[in-house]
C-alpha cells in the first residue's frame, strides 16, 4: 500500500475502498498538523482542525483532480482556508497560556519530557508572533519557512501568483523580524 | 552596492532562489544596520524553521477514521429522509391524480399535477442539496420535507374536491338541462 501514489489512492477511495484514505492521512497528517498547530497554538485544537481538514478532503475528494495539483497541495489549500476562517472567529490564546499548556509535550504518549522546555517556549513566543501576522503574510512565512513547501506551490495554495506570494513571505519576514526583536529585547525570548 | 539592493538579495537568499552572494557580503562588512537586519532576519528564519515537525500524534488517523463513518452514517441518514420525502409525495401526487380520474377530469388536468409534482420533486432536491451543504442535519430536512409534503398534499386534496365539485355540477346541469 505505501508504494501507491496518493492519487493512486485517492482513486482507490473514490471506487469505494476507504481504508485508503487511512493511508492518505498518515502521509499528510504531520504536514497538516503543523500547520494547524502554527496558526492556533494549542495541541488540542489544532487537531481538531486537522481532523476537519481531513473531513472536508473526503467529503471534496471527487473534486480534486491530480492533473492540477499535487494532493498535498489541494489538500494544504483546504487547511489553509479552514485556518484563515478559523483565525478569523477566533483570537489566540496568548503565548505564556499556551506555554503552559505545550511545552515539552509528547504527542503520542501525553507525557511532558523535558526535552527542549526552552526550545518549546521560544517556538511558543514565535508562534505567538506569526500569529500576528497579516493573514496572507502569515500563511506565506508558515509555508515556506514551515512547510518549505517551494513558491510555485504557495502560489497555487494562496490563489495568486509567485511573486505576489514572495512579497508576502518578504513583508512577512520583515514584519516578523520587528516583532521578535521586540520580545529578544525584552527579554521574553 | 546601496542597501536597497542588500535588501533584495537578502530576500532572494532567504526565498531559496541564491545561495550566497559575495557582493551582499562585502556589503555587510561595511554597513552596520543591514548587517543588524541581515543578522534579525536569518535568526528570524531559523525561528521559523525550528517549528517545522511538530509530530501530529498516531491516535489522529483513527480518530478521522470514526469520524468519517459517523459522517456516512449521517449522510446515509440523509438519504433515507430524501427517499421517504420523494416516495411519499410520489404516492401522493399517484393518489390525487386516481382521485381526479376517478372524479371524471380529462388529461389536461392529469397532466398538469403531473409538472407540478415534478416541479415540486426537483424543488425538494434542490433545497436538500443546498442544506445538506450547509450541514443543516437530516432532521431539519425531514422537518422541512414534511411541511412540503403536507402543503402539496392539502393543495392538492383541496384542488381535487373543488374540481370534483365543479365536475358533478356541470353533470347535474347537464342532466337537468336534457331532462
Amino acid at each position: 500500500m505505501s508504494e501507491l501514489s496518493d492519487a493512486e489512492l485517492v482513486s482507490g477511495v473514490l471506487s469505494g475502498n476507504r481504508d485508503f484514505f487511512a493511508h492518505l492521512i498518515d502521509r499528510h497528517r504531520n504536514r497538516v498538523f503543523s500547520v494547524m498547530l502554527t496558526a492556533v497554538g494549542n495541541r488540542d485544537m489544532a487537531e481538531d482542525l486537522t481532523q476537519e481538514t481531513f473531513l472536508k478532503a473526503y467529503r471534496n475528494l471527487g473534486s480534486y483532480d491530480s492533473a492540477q495539483a499535487k494532493f498535498s497541495t489541494w489538500l494544504l489549500t483546504i487547511a489553509t482556508r479552514l485556518r484563515i476562517d478559523t483565525h478569523r472567529r477566533a483570537k489566540p490564546e496568548s503565548s505564556l497560556d499556551r506555554m503552559q499548556e505545550d511545552k515539552g509535550f509528547d504527542p503520542d504518549s501525553g507525557v511532558r519530557t523535558d526535552r527542549g522546555l526552552e526550545q518549546e517556549a521560544v517556538g511558543q513566543v514565535v508562534r505567538d508572533a506569526i500569529g500576528r501576522l497579516p493573514e496572507r503574510q502569515r500563511v506565506a512565512v508558515t509555508l515556506k519557512h514551515i512547510e518549505g513547501l517551494p513558491f510555485s506551490e504557495i502560489a497555487q495554495i494562496m490563489g495568486c501568483t509567485v511573486n505576489s506570494a514572495k512579497v508576502h513571505a518578504h513583508r512577512g519576514r520583515n514584519r516578523l523580524a520587528q516583532l521578535l526583536g521586540h520580545i529578544r529585547e525584552e527579554g521574553l525570548a | 552596492m546601496k542597501c536597497i539592493e542588500a535588501d533584495r538579495l537578502m530576500s532572494a537568499i532567504l526565498d531559496g532562489d541564491l545561495p550566497g552572494s559575495p557582493r551582499l557580503e562585502s556589503h555587510l562588512e561595511g554597513c552596520e544596520s543591514c548587517a543588524l537586519r541581515w543578522e534579525a532576519l536569518r535568526r528570524t528564519v531559523s525561528d521559523v524553521q525550528a517549528l517545522a515537525g511538530t509530530p501530529a500524534p498516531a491516535r489522529l488517523t483513527p480518530r478521522i477514521m470514526a469520524a468519517l463513518s459517523a459522517d456516512a452514517a449521517e449522510e446515509g441518514g440523509r438519504r433515507l429522509a430524501t427517499l421517504i420525502a420523494a416516495g411519499s409525495m410520489v404516492l401522493a401526487s399517484l393518489v390525487a391524480i386516481a382521485w381526479l380520474w376517478a372524479a371524471g377530469l380529462g388529461e389536461g388536468v392529469t397532466t398538469f399535477f403531473l409538472t407540478a409534482s415534478e416541479a415540486l420533486l426537483s424543488f425538494v432536491f434542490a433545497l436538500r442539496d443546498h442544506l445538506a451543504a450547509d450541514s443543516a442535519g437530516y432532521a431539519t430536512l425531514v422537518f422541512i420535507w414534511a411541511g412540503i409534503l403536507a402543503t402539496g398534499l392539502v393543495g392538492m386534496a383541496a384542488v381535487g374536491r373543488i374540481c370534483a365539485g365543479f365536475v358533478a355540477a356541470r353533470r347535474g346541469v347537464g342532466e337537468h338541462g336534457s331532462a
